[in-house]
């Protein structure tokens, strides 16, 4: 009796689990919010995925798991798929708030010997980048949010420098099946088709997730490739900034950004219709209404706002949105609502 | 239950046979084509489950497990990289190989593609390089770094791993996995499709380049004609006898784009330059050519330049646009349509022809007109029937011989428009119309009729039977625009 007395008591506490679900660009800084955290709650475990925005939505509405914290790079998918979707057998939506958490822009990621690095600035990063003779990288647009804003960002060039031929020269017979752009006048459109695979020839070096693209920016693959600010900067590789009309990080430029969509000719997943609007980029976060841990999801919340969590953020160039919006504020918990007024 | 497709019950009693020719072991049955869902009294219980559709050209296909591991199965490691860059490794797989069940409806050739469905709603399409030829980038398993593929890959529809049957709860029945012989690399997560419960079999969409020539000229692509065919943009459909839904973009709209330099908003069509008049040309691949007349076309949301059908891109003849709507005349509906062409310079030749006419007949020796007599078809003549006395032929000549008449009229669309042509009151009432007639029938010269009543005919005081510079046609005001018939043929008094 006594010996088992003494393993019960001397067993470890069963730690809480706590299932994040958290967009591919937040790696960096999650990983370190998560050891920080870990830290002060010893009693709670944290257990991150990184996927794309669309997927770590679906994991909680088209997978059912349970997962008890959202962070997705597109905060209007959170709407469109959460808030509008009811969780079988109730009346509840899977989710009928979030915190607009944090934005981001996109720039242009080189390093040293990139081809022609001594020459590009923001003139003429176009001219450079539709080189034969230079790599370039591009995320599928298929796949990969950067891929499809990207192309937006070429698109809105053309206005910006008035040049009506620089998505064209990018791209021209650089894909057995073109992306093509198509002037509506007020709005521009590119077409994304179903299969989508570079010529032999083709001096774009196209991979299925911008983690890959890195990799071979590191490995001097590739001269150049698009990336959000964020993770350029966690990542050390030189950087030229977009101007603010392109880069699609400021907030009030939604009009110029949303002259570009992008369609897509297929339905990735069914739940989405693959037509993606530019506009800001911003960062989404919610507690599903069905998580489990909604009381330790909270207390991620409170620590990723608290002076630690902020100059978390702050370190990985990513920083919180602050003073943070919050969307169906009413829905709010009671809890977070301190820090959100 | 959860691969049962709802609703479908594997039947024994009906369908059509596959053969799988030297897929399928010669004891193990034949998966069953069903084009639809089958209502029979046989219960679930006895429903051996299939796990697959195989879709091409509308037609499914339908397989157990059984008959999909009766087919050659192949083996080997497949390992994923995700998006985020996390690695899977590699781990024995067994299934079949995604070209051999191609090879079972006709295979797979450059012109295909393939998608795959799962059943929780994700779909991705595969090429053909990636089916038959193993085309993926490859990863090393322990650093993610891009490398050299080892070996050869290739595409399977997996239903064992590690020697056992797929969890259904953590891959489903059927996994789509990519498979090599080296423990050493992986491959995109993307290709690694869970859950797989569907494939379609599809042609590779075909691109085109149709020539719309007016004052500018503009190749349009493809892509170009669906985003303006787009739901919030300028889609029309229309059903036509046989049942076949048709959708695309009304041909006006397009016009617009080059109709003068404005290609977008408001004024992108010019309503005055149609109502000046002007012929627009669709001509076919194989040269056959419709003319239309700008007034026919103008907003008319009815005259259709067609991309689907039944939600398909057309084929054969009809690709890659058909001109189609319930305005038009079988004839008129030309499909393979390659080139549409404004021709300005006709109107302009009979301006300038009417101008010189003017100049060279003294207006005191010509009966005064404030707009010039369109010039007819010279050639042109229609057939009276259902007469009292027989049937008669009226050309051209004969109806110059009686009471022309200028008038302006209102067409359906609400414009005013100017005509030529013999009344029909006074066309009808020099004829033996017999007794007890009640109806006029008006037909075009494909077919095309339209019924008014006589009484109303007679009544009408600006119906005329006309003609512009090609063809003869009823100018009906006050009635039904389908009685406007276009290239009459003939008038049936019944």
């Amino acid at each position: 009796m006594l010996v088992a007395f003494c393993l019960s008591a001397c067993a470890p506490k069963q730690k809480t689990p706590l299932v994040v679900f958290a967009a591919g660009s937040l790696i960096q800084p999650f990983d370190e919010i998560e050891k920080a955290f870990e830290k002060n709650y010893p009693d709670i475990d944290v257990q991150a995925e990184y996927h794309g925005s669309i997927q770590v939505i679906r994991h909680v509405t088209e997978l059912h798991e349970p997962i008890d914290l959202v962070a997705s790079a597109d905060q209007a998918l959170m709407p469109m798929l959460m808030y509008q979707v009811n969780i079988p057998g109730t009346n509840q939506p899977y989710a009928n708030w979030h915190i607009k958490m944090a934005t981001n822009s996109l720039a242009i990621a080189y390093h040293a010997d990139s081809k022609y690095s001594s020459e590009i600035n923001p003139e003429n990063w176009w001219e450079i980048l539709s080189r034969p003779d230079v790599k370039v990288g591009l995320s599928d647009p298929r796949f990969d949010a950067v891929g499809y804003r990207q192309l937006m960002v070429f698109s809105l060039a053309q206005k910006i420098y008035q040049n009506p031929n620089i998505f064209t020269n990018f791209l021209k017979d650089q894909f057995t099946h073109p992306i093509r752009l198509i002037d509506m006048g007020d709005m521009q459109i590119i077409r994304i088709p179903e299969v989508l695979e570079t010529t032999r020839e083709s001096h774009i070096m196209m991979r299925g997730s911008n983690v890959a693209l890195i990799s071979l920016l590191e490995a001097g693959e590739v001269d150049y490739t698009f990336e959000y600010e964020s993770v350029i900067q966690q990542h050390g590789f030189k950087m030229l900034k977009l101007p603010d009309n392109l880069n699609l990080g400021k907030p009030d430029m939604d009009t110029e950004y949303g002259t570009v969509t992008v369609k897509m000719d297929f339905q990735r997943f069914a739940s989405v219709e693959p037509i993606f609007k530019g506009e800001q980029i911003i960062y989404g976060l919610t507690i599903p209404t069905n998580a489990p841990h909604p009381e330790q999801a909270m207390q991620f919340i409170e620590f990723l706002y608290s002076p630690e969590g902020q100059a978390i953020m702050e370190k990985n160039a990513h920083p919180l949105l602050l003073p943070a919006v919050i969307s169906g504020e009413a829905n709010l918990p009671e809890r977070l609502r301190k820090y959100f007024q | 239950m959860k691969f049962l497709f709802k609703g479908f019950v594997f039947v024994l009693l009906t369908g059509v046979i596959i053969s799988l020719g030297g897929c399928v072991a010669p004891a193990v049955q034949a998966p069953v084509e069903v084009p639809t869902v089958v209502a029979t009294s046989v219960t679930l219980e006895e429903v051996p489950q299939t796990v697959l559709e195989l879709v091409k050209d509308d037609t499914s296909t339908y397989f157990t497990l059984d008959q999909l591991k009766a087919m050659p199965a192949v083996e080997g490691l497949g390992g994923i990289m995700s998006s985020t860059g996390k690695i899977t490794a590699p781990a024995p797989y067994k299934g079949v190989l995604l070209s051999d069940l191609l090879d079972t409806v006709g295979g797979m050739t450059e012109e295909h593609s393939v998608e795959i469905l799962a059943e929780d709603g994700y779909s991705i399409t595969f090429s053909p390089g990636q089916i038959n030829n193993g085309e993926y980038i490859t990863y090393d398993v322990s650093s993610g770094d891009e490398m050299e593929k080892i070996g050869t890959l290739q595409t399977i529809l997996a239903y064992e791993r590690d020697g056992q049957p797929l969890n259904p709860d953590m891959e489903g029945t059927l996994r789509l996995v990519i498979i090599g012989e080296s423990p050493l690399q992986v491959v995109d997560g993307h290709w690694s499709i869970k859950y797989v419960n569907k494939v379609i079999l599809k042609r590779a969409i075909e691109d085109w380049v149709v020539d719309f020539v007016g004052a500018i000229d503009e190749p349009m692509d493809r892509a170009t004609f669906e985003s303006g065919a787009a739901d919030d943009c300028h889609k029309r459909v229309w059903v036509d006898g046989d049942g076949k839904e048709w959708e695309g973009i009304p041909l006006y709209y397009l016009i617009g784009r080059v109709d003068d330099e404005v290609k977008h908003g408001d004024d992108a069509y010019r309503d005055d330059l149609a109502k000046a008049g002007y012929t627009i040309d669709l001509v076919s691949a194989d040269g056959y050519t419709v003319t239309l007349d700008s007034y026919t076309v103008m907003r008319d949301d009815d005259i259709i330049l067609a991309y689907l059908v039944d939600g398909e891109p057309l084929s054969g003849n009809d690709f890659p646009l058909r001109l189609v709507g319930p305005d038009l005349t079988k004839k008129q509906m030309v499909g393979g349509i390659v080139k549409v062409q404004l021709n300005f310079e006709a109107a302009e030749a009979s301006a300038e022809k009417a101008t010189e006419e003017a100049i060279e007949e003294p207006a005191t020796e010509a009966p005064v007109s404030e707009e010039p007599a369109i010039v007819g078809p010279q050639n042109a003549s229609f057939v009276i029937k259902g007469l009292a006395d027989g049937e008669k032929e009226l050309t051209m000549q004969d109806l110059l011989a009686m009471a022309v008449v200028n008038l302006n009229i209102t067409h359906p669309k609400g414009d005013q428009i100017d005509v030529t042509g013999v009344l029909m009151k006074d066309l009808l009432g020099v004829l033996t119309i017999p007794e007890g007639a009640t109806t006029v029938s008006l037909i075009a010269s494909d077919g095309y009729s339209s019924e008014v009543p006589l009484a109303e005919v007679m009544a009408c005081e600006t119906c005329l039977v006309g003609w512009d510079e090609k063809i003869l046609r009823t100018y009906m005001p006050g009635f039904e625009s389908s009685s406007w018939v276009k290239d009459l043929a003939v008038i049936e008094i019944k």
